[in-house]
């Protein structure tokens, strides 16, 4: 109650009670996440949204639809070619009309994780800080900022920014150690519809003379039973394996070996993969705004360690990936 | 006699060739000792690339050039229906990184599952009016590339590791098309 007082008090003296909150008001930032995370998956939603990576800045605008239980989206580029993608509960379609192509692949909102229970967010917990920062307006719309601070340096650090009335996600901002921004994405408009036409989750081109791609990683290469077995032996504090597979890819005759590593937020891969012959160049360090990469070649084989994590980070893990039987 | 060198060809081949090409594929139309080499430093190529086709002709010049006789173009090695992807610098992790970070907030229980990739179902949705073929595609097209220099390998793995990692990160992430956003943004060149 006292504090209550103070903060009225304050408020008027400096003149400005368009905002007056007291302590109890303030979100949690861990349930305002889950909330977000709800509102993405239950409501229906159009918007234009801005994302830059370093000095590259597109358009797009993403539309999503939910009903029955289940969700649908298209994302659809605004700048340079007219490429989308659209989803549903089974499958998503990349279109790429310059090519004439279209990528079909199957979804995998199928092994979607709950997000209502506080308890994946409290693992996280252990390793990034939540606290609101803020409050801010982002495409007309009043909102909560909310800082994730890792508590290490192997790790980067995400500002975001949630709509108050529905608690979508307005920006975001992913930023390492130093609290430079790697990547955001801002909307500038959104707007929160009762229903989304059907017609809306249409591609805008009919695929006339397109050719069709589908992943159908089964066929190829039979898994070799007598292929190593590897592990990463470092990683940061709160990581662990999430995922493990075997999976053929376009450009290795053996399959790779992929393996996520996650601390719940970060995530991550290592592909191991069996080269017949030395390679006359692989890429050692490399950067995509946010996410690095980190690949080295020991005893036949290529080792990278792909994730949205610092450069060390990636090292680190690709160097100390063994192999055991 | 040619006035081309065999230097000169093998860099035409790598892509490296300083000069004029049409002025030496014109020349190459014609050289039959050209087409020779040519041919030779291909198969050289592709032995190194481990590409043999299963049984090499020696007929086949012949019988391109009988082909393309009809018309003639530029003799430059085709590869169809493979979408080499060019490093997208802009890769727009961005949406997928930002968002689906903390969209796909996972549940760190799930240690150690082993899976298989999944398979897609036969009948996909796709309009009646178009006849498709199926081939197996992991990478997605972003331009058709001519050469395959080691660079152009080393970086379409690269490209098919991270496309992959996008794919898993859109796993349990609400806005689970945001990792698409790099497909559908402008790739800038390099």
């Amino acid at each position: 109650m006292k504090y209550q007082a103070l903060y009225l008090l304050v408020a008027l003296l400096v003149g400005s009670v368009n905002t007056v909150y007291s302590v109890d008001n303030l979100p949690e930032p861990q349930v305002l996440i889950d909330e977000m995370t709800a509102a993405s998956r239950s409501l229906n939603y159009d918007g234009v949204f801005v994302y830059t990576l370093g000095k590259q800045i597109d358009t797009m605008r993403i539309i999503h639809k939910s009903g029955d239980g289940e969700s649908y989206e298209r994302l659809i580029s605004l700048t340079g070619h007219a490429r989308e993608v659209i989803r549903d509960k089974d499958q998503v379609r990349c279109y790429f009309p310059e090519n004439k192509a279209v990528v079909v692949e199957k979804s995998r909102l199928g092994k979607l994780v709950s997000t209502y229970l506080p308890q994946p967010i409290t693992s996280i917990s252990d390793y990034y800080l939540f606290e609101i920062a803020g409050e801010d307006r982002i495409a007309g719309l009043d909102a909560w900022i909310i800082n994730i601070r890792p508590i290490d340096k192997y790790r980067y650090g995400y500002q975001l920014w949630i709509d108050k009335e529905s608690r979508l996600l307005l920006k975001s901002e992913l930023k390492n150690q130093l609290g430079v921004t790697l990547e955001q994405i801002m909307f500038a408009q959104l707007n929160v519809l009762e229903d989304i036409d059907d017609a809306l989750l249409e591609p805008s081109t009919s695929a006339e003379g397109f050719t069709w791609y589908k992943n159908s990683p089964n066929e190829t290469n039979a898994t070799n039973e007598s292929d190593k077995q590897w592990k990463v032996t470092w990683m940061p504090a709160g990581f662990s394996m999430s995922e493990q597979s075997k999976e053929p890819m376009l450009t290795s005759r053996m399959p790779v070996e992929h393996m996520v590593y996650s601390d719940g937020l970060a995530m991550v891969s290592i592909y191991v993969e069996k080269l017949n012959q030395q390679p006359e160049i692989v890429v050692g360090a490399s950067s995509f705004g946010g996410v690095n990469t980190y690949a080295i070649f020991a005893g036949g084989y290529q080792i990278t360690a792909v994730g949205e994590v610092p450069k060390s980070t990636v090292k680190l893990m690709a160097d100390s990936v063994k192999s055991y039987h | 006699m040619s006035e081309y060198n065999n230097e000169e060809l093998s860099a035409l081949i790598d892509g490296e060739y300083e000069g004029n090409n049409d002025k030496v594929f014109d020349e190459l139309i014609h050289n039959q000792e050209m087409k020779e080499t040519w041919s030779r430093y291909h198969l050289i190529g592709d032995c190194l690339r481990e590409q043999l086709p299963e049984k090499i002709s020696s007929q086949v010049s012949t019988h391109v050039s009988n082909t393309l006789r009809n018309e003639p173009t530029v003799l430059a090695p085709q590869k169809t229906k493979q979408f080499n992807l060019k490093p997208l610098a802009g890769f727009a992790i961005a949406a997928s990184v930002a968002m689906a970070a903390v969209f796909s907030v996972q549940n760190s229980n799930d240690v150690n599952s082993v899976s298989t990739a999944p398979t897609l179902a036969a009948n996909t949705s796709a309009p009646q009016s178009q006849t498709f073929s199926f081939p197996n595609a992991q990478v997605l097209p972003a331009s058709v590339r001519k050469s395959d220099t080691p660079e152009d390998v080393a970086n379409q793995r690269l490209n098919n590791y991270l496309m992959n990692h996008n794919e898993y990160r859109s796993n349990g992430s609400m806005n689970g098309i945001l990792p698409y956003v790099r497909l559908v943004t402008i790739e800038s060149q390099e």
